[in-house]
């Protein structure tokens, strides 16, 4: 299982997210490799599943890929709520 | 990158973000301007070039206001080719929001100029130590002077290492 977080340039925003993910994953006792990227090494790269905000993981939607669209980045419950149902 | 043998893998937040980076102010006009004041300081010190708060701009009306990370909270970025000159941040407190999108009413600014890909992020777990908490970023937002402003984030720092 991979997971992959996305922000626009891969440097902060989806740095820190990666930290709440793998905090998430814990709680909810789950494992999976968990690395952060930018948007247009993203839809060259391979995931299970693809994490980040609405803005910019809106524009990894084919319809095909498995999407967690975050609104609050810092908030832990929202990541565990949407990546579950994913796992 | 103008000094490199000084650089060093642990930049604490509490390095970066100091009286010399930490601002507060009533409002600002738009989040253009907002990002504008928030990063002149490390243009003042040279640490970014203008360009950098170009791209930091550019980004955002490229990708949408994503850089607001949590609410109440902005982190605008860009590349470090962008103009970086030197590993920085700096925060800008406002008494009144300014909106980077319909719904994203943002209160504090910190600005991240990267020179790399690895030596801000013990920065950013810090940082992340600080955002967790909705009442911490409420007590930061309080601040009417930036000691206060660097007190908060040392108290909500923990030692959480990589």
């Amino acid at each position: 299982m991979k997971i992959l977080v996305v922000c626009g340039n891969g440097l902060g925003s989806s740095f820190m997210m990666e930290l709440n993910v793998k905090k998430a994953l814990l709680e909810l006792g789950k494992e999976a490799e968990v690395t952060h990227t930018d948007l247009t090494s993203a839809t060259s790269e391979k995931a299970d599943i693809y994490i980040g905000a609405g803005d910019i993981i809106d524009q990894l939607d084919n319809g095909v890929r498995k999407i967690a669209r975050i609104v609050n980045m810092m908030s832990i419950p929202e990541i565990k709520g949407k990546l579950a149902p994913l796992l | 990158m103008l000094y490199s043998n000084e650089r060093r893998d642990d930049n604490l937040l509490t390095e970066l973000l100091h009286r010399e980076t930490i601002q507060i102010t009533n409002e600002v006009a738009n989040w253009q301007d907002a990002i504008r004041f928030a990063a002149s300081p490390l243009l003042q010190q040279n640490k970014i070039e203008k360009r950098y708060i170009q791209a930091m701009i550019d980004s955002i009306e490229q990708h949408g206001p994503y850089v607001v990370l949590t609410p109440k909270v902005a982190i605008p970025h860009a590349r470090p080719s962008d103009g970086v000159n030197e590993l920085s941040m700096s925060l800008l407190v406002l008494q009144k929001p300014v909106y980077f999108g319909p719904d994203k009413a943002v209160y504090v600014i910190i600005i991240l100029a990267a020179t790399d890909h690895s030596t801000h992020l013990q920065a950013l777990v810090d940082l992340t130590q600080v955002l967790q908490e909705p009442s911490q970023i409420d007590n930061i937002i309080g601040c009417k002077r930036a000691k206060c402003v660097m007190d908060k984030i040392k108290q909500y720092t923990t030692k959480e290492r990589l």
